[in-house]
């Protein structure tokens, strides 16, 4: 399942998953998902992969000159650097935050958790944004330093490569720690204190022993965030200079800009081959650690599953035996000495700051960095200048009048609304469909097509807007609401198709077959007992297709052509040309949304025996 | 009622007459059925019966393939090769949902959604029962397991062994001729498993409903079944009733699975003095009945209880002289006490044996070091291929 495991004994083949599968019911459950993915997403890509070698002719010299001397090698240079970059700060920042988060008690946990969802589920859009709001000439930053009177005149803190690694590394961050986590909390501690109990110190059983055992969600969390880097498209867009263009960037000005489809062609697909590589670096092991991710709502249950099933677990099998009251006191122990048992006072802070005080500090800073950035809209939201005025000089609700009356605001919200409703409603049939394909199948059909439908996952946003152009462009359809929705429940399947897979790995299939023993035909095995079973999932993939298709922005901005404007197009349009505080009013609003979510999932979790492997 | 009536003689039909009519005395029968999983064979060429109201069960290790063939007795699993023959009727490709069968899972498998009267109302709700036969059948369900007043539980708030009751009610509740049994008391405690044990045979009894019951558990199979069918390696290695499985085993495997065993493998064949023996690889002569049967003459394995053996103070070896025991003496190394008896293992020489006796039998206490003399009757040696 899950693939959080470090290493797995020999077994004998499983009988699970290999209950009797009528192929003909397969073929039903997984034609309208593979139809849909083959018009949205195999045609188009496949499509512009032609486009790029010029068939019918058949010549690299898109790529030529891409590579060649006017070309644009710089750019993807710059790209992958940034990507790097980014990359490994996030590993620096989040690797305390996972550990943390792994280590202090259920309950504070669960709290933490929050703090790492409730931006991972912002929108991209409000969080970039308030980097704008933060960073700005006049933005609170600045305000700050010359209320201080250390600045007369503004730093110039933004439209550079600084904002952009800042801002990348602070919406990528939950990437990071999520894989991270979910590896973290299924190592068994109890592994830990054997290696101390064999003569290791601190230092030593934290390297030797708990680091390794973490490489695999290290390489998930670098690869995933690296990946989403390289064709991240709307923080580097909005917060970089003239100088920072990205190859995302690069894409949208060839083809909305210039119509020079070559080129564009050419780089979406350099992209795309540098996905596809990532996707077969990760071993299936770890890519299962990167779905988690998304799964995320599941992590905590996943990982203490992993920890109650010894036989997945060999080292812990041993240290079983003797070591349920060591476990015991583990969990007693106040929570900084159970850090300190991981790494000594390093001689550096001289015995009187701790190690593990330095290990918490760093994590609190790092969740600082990921949280509060954001939160400093709301206030400046309720200023009543003209402009964003920090501190606001007093307090007024004139800009979520404004909103509320603005027409065009009201009906890219509305637009918004419908949009994400129908995305929901199709991408939670189909991905549940899918789903239940998947779960009867093995081997690498099974692999295949679960690779097929996550892939919109991680293919950059901006090469599925591009290949989606020219098709709905033929047919005339761009602009038209079809169209978004069409771009938009592409990429929310795999939401939905992640959740409800994992919540049906967990569900025994015995349910399924202790019920057919009974007597009741597939039919009602699937209303009565399969569907009530995976409900939590699947409330969970549509809460996300929701959140997904609210804030999706790039594939939009292709298909929606210029009479169409969803809320994030019309934000991402106002940003671009006014900082009008209506935007912050809105973002305020925006920020609502995973709150409730994170209610919805809160309310799923409490209903544990639902999703319980039996 | 009509639901019922359509159940019975519908398409279903199982029973029905449609076989021939010895075989209305068999509810399932296996002939060389076979499964493969890609290269591994799980399940090779396995053929049984179970009579009407008998109480089998499959024995074996993990990976012997018991679960595999209770499986594909369910239907969830299709044979590679062989049939499979329910009351007499051809049962392979039928699918799950038609076989007439309880099934009782390992976990349980109670639908955590639904409480403990949603859950023994499923089948009969699926075979279209009206409400009241519903409510009364659910009621007396409830009543045979104990559990009368648990009806608006979820199953999480129940414990192990009430969730294993109301898995048996579920899976009784429309009177399936046979049920199938996967561990079903492989996560319960020592205690609770021995007494559901006794109320599993009880139900059975009373119901007289044939049972396939499967265990890696040596002593649930000893205490419930009629017959036993021991797997090994995707094989039945011996089946028959409990005692010829514990007293007389055919193979090694059935030995040295079932209870405790002295193996002692034979390499060479004496006659001294008139007496047969047969000489092990430790060097030690053991007395072969004088009635030479098929058996003992080209046996190279012979195996003995440790129950079998009496413990004594040492005698004068004058005693050999009776023809229907063999003695030796030799120095006990070590006694292990399990409360209801008494392990002592016995040095012989190089060997080592193992005797077991009552912890009431004072006759044989005895400590480390004492010198001891042991002694069996020789037809309580078996003689194995």
């Amino acid at each position: 399942m899950m693939a959080v495991e470090v290493s797995r004994p020999i077994r004998f083949p499983q009988i699970r998953n290999r209950l009797r599968r009528p192929t003909v019911n397969i073929i039903l459950l997984i034609a309208a998902p593979f139809i849909t993915f083959c018009l949205l997403f195999g045609y188009p890509v496949a499509r512009l992969f032609l486009l790029s070698v010029d068939a019918p002719h058949f010549t690299l010299r898109h790529y030529i000159s891409f590579f060649g001397a006017d070309g644009y090698l710089p750019v993807l240079i710059r790209t992958v650097t940034i990507s790097g970059i980014v990359t490994l700060c996030c590993l620096l920042l989040g690797y305390p935050i996972a550990y943390l988060l792994s280590s202090v008690r259920a309950r504070v946990r669960a709290l933490l958790l929050c703090l790492v969802f409730l931006p991972y589920l912002t929108s991209f859009l409000v969080r970039s944004y308030a980097w704008i709001v933060l960073l700005d000439d006049r933005g609170v930053v600045n305000s700050i330093l010359r209320w201080l009177g250390l600045i007369n005149q503004p730093l110039e803190l933004i439209y550079n490569s600084t904002s952009v690694y800042i801002g990348m590394v602070q919406i990528l961050l939950p990437y990071m720690i999520l894989p991270l986590f979910a590896v973290m909390s299924a190592i068994d501690r109890r592994t830990v204190l054997a290696g101390q109990s064999m003569g290791a110190g601190s230092l030593r059983s934290f390297l030797c022993i708990f680091l390794p055992s973490t490489l695999n969600g290290v390489k998930s969390g670098c690869l995933l965030v690296f990946l989403l880097a390289l064709g991240f498209y709307v923080t580097p867009a909005m917060l970089g200079g003239l100088r920072d263009v990205t190859l995302s960037m690069l894409i949208q000005t060839q083809v909305n800009q210039l119509a020079d489809w070559g080129p564009a062609s050419a780089a979406s697909m350099l992209l795309l081959g540098a996905t596809i590589l990532g996707m077969l670096l990760v071993s299936k092991k770890s890519s299962g650690a990167v779905m988690l991710v998304i799964g995320g709502a599941n992590t905590q249950s996943i990982g203490e599953r992993k920890m109650n099933n010894e036989v997945d677990w060999p080292a812990s099998s041993i240290a079983e035996q003797k070591g349920r009251g060591v476990a015991g006191a583990w969990d007693s122990l106040p929570e900084p000495s159970r850090l300190k048992s991981f790494l000594r006072n390093p001689p550096l802070f001289n015995g009187k700051v701790t190690a593990a005080t330095f290990t918490v500090g760093l994590a609190g800073v790092a969740l600082l960095f990921l949280l509060l950035p954001t939160l400093v809209v709301v206030p400046l939201s309720f200023g009543s200048a003209d402009y964003l005025q920090f501190p606001p000089t007093a307090l007024s609700l004139r800009w979520y009048q404004n909103f509320f009356s603005n027409r065009s605001w009201l009906e890219a919200a509305t637009l918004s609304l419908w949009i994400a409703t129908a995305t929901v409603i199709i991408a939670t049939a189909v991905g549940t469909l899918a789903s239940l394909a998947l779960a009867k199948m093995v081997g690498s059909a099974r692999s295949l097509l679960y690779g097929l439908f996550v892939a919109p996952l991680v293919v950059p946003a901006i090469v599925i807007g591009v290949a989606l152009f020219q098709p709905f462009a033929q047919i005339n359809i761009i602009g038209s609401p079809a169209a978004i929705i069409a771009g938009h429940t592409i990429g929310a399947i795999p939401y939905v198709v992640i959740i409800v897979s994992a919540l049906l790995e967990t569900v025994s299939d015995n349910y399924e077959r202790a019920a057919q023993s009974m007597g009741a035909g597939p039919w009602r095995v699937f209303v009565k007992v399969t569907l009530p079973l995976i409900a939590p999932g699947v409330v969970g993939g549509a809460v996300f297709a929701f959140i997904h298709s609210f804030d999706e922005l790039v594939i939009t901005m292709f298909v929606a052509g210029i009479n169409s404007q969803t809320l994030p197009l019309k934000m991402w349009e106002d940003i671009r040309n006014q900082i009008d505080p209506t935007i912050a009013a809105v973002s305020s609003l925006l920020m609502l949304i995973p709150i409730v979510c994170l209610v919805i999932f809160q309310l799923i979790h409490q209903t544990p025996q639902l999703s319980h492997k039996q | 009622m009509s639901g019922r009536a359509r159940w019975e003689k519908g398409a279903y039909g199982l029973g029905n007459g449609l076989s021939p009519a010895g075989d209305e005395e068999i509810a399932v029968e296996l002939v060389g059925v076979r499964r493969n999983f890609g290269q591994f064979q799980a399940v090779r060429d396995v053929s049984f019966q179970l009579g009407n109201s008998q109480f089998l069960t499959l024995l074996g290790a993990s990976g012997s393939g018991k679960s595999t063939t209770l499986m594909m007795i369910a239907g969830f699993l299709e044979p590679s090769a062989g049939e499979i023959f329910l009351a007499g009727r051809r049962a392979n490709g039928l699918e799950p949902h038609k076989r007439n069968l309880g099934v009782v899972f390992q976990n349980y498998a109670l639908f955590p959604h639904m409480t403990v009267f949603d859950n023994l109302a499923f089948p009969l709700r699926t075979r279209g029962f009206d409400r009241n036969t519903v409510n009364k059948r659910v009621g007396s369900a409830l009543e045979l397991v104990h559990l009368g007043e648990f009806t608006n539980r979820m199953p999480i708030q129940l414990s192990g062994g009430q969730q294993q009751r109301i898995a048996l009610a579920r899976a009784l509740i429309y009177d399936p001729p046979v049920l199938l049994m996967d561990e079903p008391l492989g996560a319960l405690d020592r205690r609770l498993r021995v007494q559901l044990q006794l109320e599993i045979k009880r139900i059975q009894r009373e119901r007289r409903v044939s049972v396939i019951y499967v265990t890696h558990d040596q002593d649930e199979a000893l205490t419930m079944s009629d017959r036993i069918a021991v797997m090994d390696r995707g094989r039945v290695v011996q089946i028959g009733h409990p005692e010829d499985i514990y007293d007389r085993p055919e193979t090694e495997f059935v030995a040295a699975f079932v209870g405790d065993m002295n193996f002692f493998r034979i390499v060479d064949r004496r006659i001294v003095d008139g007496t047969k023996y047969a000489v092990t690889e430790d060097l030690l002569a053991i007395r072969r009945p004088e009635v030479a049967d098929q058996e003992n003459q080209s046996s190279n394995l012979a195996v003995l209880r440790p129950e079998r053996i009496l413990i004594g103070p040492t005698v004068e070896p004058t005693s050999k002289s009776d023809d229907k025991t063999q003695t030796l003496t030799g120095v006990i190394e070590d006694i292990i006490y399990t409360g209801e008896s008494r392990r002592y293992v016995v040095r012989v020489g190089p060997r080592l044996i193992v005797v077991k006796r009552q912890s009431e039998d004072v006759a044989g206490r005895f400590a480390r070091g004492d010198h001891v003399s042991i002694s069996w009757r020789v037809t309580d040696v078996r003689w194995l291929p």
